[in-house]
């Protein structure tokens, strides 16, 4: 009864739509789940649910879930043309530019903010439930392993609990043969951007967190260096520090380049940079360029994919 | 001989900085390895000598660009970042970034000076139209059209996800500076000679219009190669190296204040400042987070803003006597 009255308090449309459904949709009840925020009780397979976090759009698409908004521009170039197209999902707007009337049109019965959108979650709690399940440096147990409880959060609240742990699986597999492959070399982490390649650590800092590599602009444990992060870092700085390794996130790549034009890409600085020639990595061409898109998915497949792509490279070698 | 003495040891200071900036760095280079080792000898011309000759030539740009506005202006104040000129250089940058982002570095730098070109000439239309030129209020309207530009930009970066490759060409500053990529601020080199030529016609232009036409100046051409001048300085230099903040603007006003107006015997004296105080800001920058760096245009950014509000107040109080 209550149920009913509720519904029809809300909307008319949606309920005449899916009335015969109703069970199947909002009636099927709550689950608690963790959040950054402490235990949310959201309901259980929401019908209309409104993605905003980019680490969760692989992953709700593997479980066949189509959101009813998300932010276009934050979707990666690649994998993501249906969404992009498709007009039934609204354009959220961007974390700069969040498109709250668009959002609340949309009628959600969950938002998965956090992330980049984590500063806009009081004003997204107004419109619907919204939780923030997004990894973050923060997590007790390291950026990595808060990928996996997002990933078991996100299952156990659309009931594919399975699908979620063979993605956990996936990433513990990937992971291993990395860590297994990594034996204490010392790594450069860059960002490629504007032509420039800068220190990278607070950016992908995370991914060889959990790897046997060293860091060279991590030397001595001081954690100073991922504060002055962008400020700048002279070919020559690497030349001296000689890494043997250097991972490198093109973002350029990710998001400068529109349709028919190439942005100039991190390879091409990396092999025309003179002051690099007699550095292990490039004598030894050992240099990961991460997928394109690491920098718009960030996720637990992009992580996935990246820790394949160390194992790979670092087995060549033996 | 003895009133060049000073200049003498001016450049003589100059000099002595030049080599410390082409002694520090992460990279193990001292005179005696430099000698000995090919390897440091090799960096050492890929490295230092670039990014030290950028720092010499972009200084120079911008505090010629700043002489040049002052005297077509007629106000102390102005100069490529108080009058916008620079956050039109950035927005065509960005709006090439966006539009043909494999463009030659050569194609941007005709972009971004082509925009201050034009944001020039906004800026004395809007000049055109004020009633009350006081000495601040001109750089106030010009820093008030500079954010405008600037919001606007930021708007079209945000749109298209460029924030981060905005902020990181403005703030680029010197650090990633090596052969094959300071080269085109050599065209600035040739900006300073040309002024150094024209020199006085700029002193004539800088007494006003109605005065300089009637000493048989070609008063809109003067002030058509002078906006060029500034146009390509502050295009190259912003694509080059970013936003260099004040420089033009405290230096020449130093300069003037010590040794009067008259710009072909001060420009020695404004080079030579201005490429002091940009190496010294850059070897702080260097220094002090290595083997990171702070931009040295971050260190630039706050001397010069205490130099301008110092400047700024120092005319108010006269302007109350």
């Amino acid at each position: 009864m209550t149920s009913t009255v509720l519904c029809a308090g809300v909307v008319l449309s949606a309920c005449g739509k899916s009335d015969s459904g109703s069970d199947s949709g909002k009636s099927q009840g709550n689950v608690t789940v963790t959040t950054a925020k402490g235990e949310v009780e959201v309901p259980l397979k929401p019908a209309k649910v409104v993605a905003l976090d980019n680490t969760s759009f692989l992953t709700l698409k593997a479980f066949g879930i189509k959101p009813v908004a998300a932010p276009k521009g934050l979707l990666p170039n690649e994998g993501f043309e249906d969404w992009q197209k498709d007009s039934s999902i609204k354009d959220a707007g961007i974390h700069h530019e969040p498109k709250f009337e668009a959002i609340n049109a949309t009628e959600p019965d969950l938002i998965i903010g956090g992330y980049r959108f984590t500063e806009h979650h009081d004003k997204l709690s107004k419109i619907a439930k919204t939780i923030d399940i997004a990894p973050s440096d923060e997590s007790k147990e390291g950026y990595v392993n808060a990928l996996k409880a997002q990933t078991e959060t996100l299952g156990k609240i659309f009931g594919k609990e399975d699908k979620a742990k063979e993605i956990v699986a996936a990433l513990d597999k990937a992971q291993q043969s990395a860590t297994a492959a990594t034996k204490g070399e010392k790594v450069f982490l860059g960002v490629a951007s504007a032509g420039k390649i800068d220190n990278g650590a607070s950016r992908i800092g995370r991914l060889t967190q959990p790897l046997n590599l060293k860091n060279v602009l991590d030397a001595g444990g001081k954690k100073s260096t991922s504060v002055h992060d962008n400020s700048g870092l002279a070919p020559e700085t690497i030349a001296k520090l000689n890494p043997d390794w250097v991972i490198l996130l093109d973002r350029d790549a990710a998001v400068g380049a529109e349709e028919g034009t190439v942005a100039v890409p991190a390879k091409k600085v990396v092999e025309g940079m003179e002051a690099w020639d007699k550095t292990t990595f490039r004598s030894k061409d050992q240099v990961i360029y991460l997928d394109n898109n690491f920098y718009l998915t960030e996720g637990i497949q992009a992580y996935t994919e990246a820790f394949d792509q160390v194992a790979t490279a670092f087995g060549k070698t033996g | 001989m003895r009133r060049r003495l000073p200049l003498l040891l001016a450049t003589l200071g100059v000099l002595a900085l030049i080599t410390v900036s082409l002694f520090v760095g992460s990279y193990d280079i001292d005179l005696w390895s430099l000698f000995t080792d090919p390897e440091a000898r090799r960096m050492f011309f890929i490295s230092r000598v670039p990014r030290t000759l950028a720092l010499v030539l972009a200084a120079a740009a911008m505090a010629v660009s700043g002489v040049i506005m002052q005297m077509l202006v007629q106000n102390r104040f102005v100069e490529p970042t108080t009058t916008g000129t620079s956050e039109w250089a950035a927005l065509g940058v960005l709006l090439l970034t966006l539009f043909a982002p494999a463009a030659s570095p050569l194609v941007k730098m005709g972009a971004a000076s082509a925009f201050a070109f034009a944001g020039a000439m906004v800026f004395l239309f809007v000049l055109g139209r004020i009633a009350l030129k006081s000495q601040v209020i001109v750089p106030i309207v010009g820093i008030m059209l500079g954010a405008l530009i600037s919001s606007l930009t930021l708007y079209i970066a945000s749109t298209y996800q460029l924030l981060q490759t905005l902020a990181t060409w403005r703030s680029g500053g010197f650090s990633s500076v090596v052969r094959g990529t300071y080269e085109p601020l050599w065209v600035v080199g040739v900006i300073v000679i040309g002024l150094y030529l024209a020199a006085d016609r700029f002193t004539i232009a800088g007494l006003g219009r109605d005065t300089a036409t009637s000493l048989g100046l070609p008063y809109r051409r003067i002030m058509f190669i002078g906006l060029t001048m500034v146009a390509l300085a502050t295009g190259v230099t912003t694509v080059v190296v970013g936003f260099l903040p004040f420089l033009g603007l405290i230096i020449p006003n130093l300069v003037s204040m010590a040794r009067g107006d008259d710009i072909r015997a001060n420009l020695p004296w404004v080079v030579l400042s201005s490429v002091a105080l940009m190496i010294a800001c850059d070897l702080v920058g260097r220094t002090l987070v290595a083997p990171l760096e702070i931009p040295a245009t971050v260190v630039l950014g706050a001397v010069g803003a205490v130099v301008f509000v110092a400047m700024i107040l120092r005319q108010r109080k006269k302007a109350h006597v």
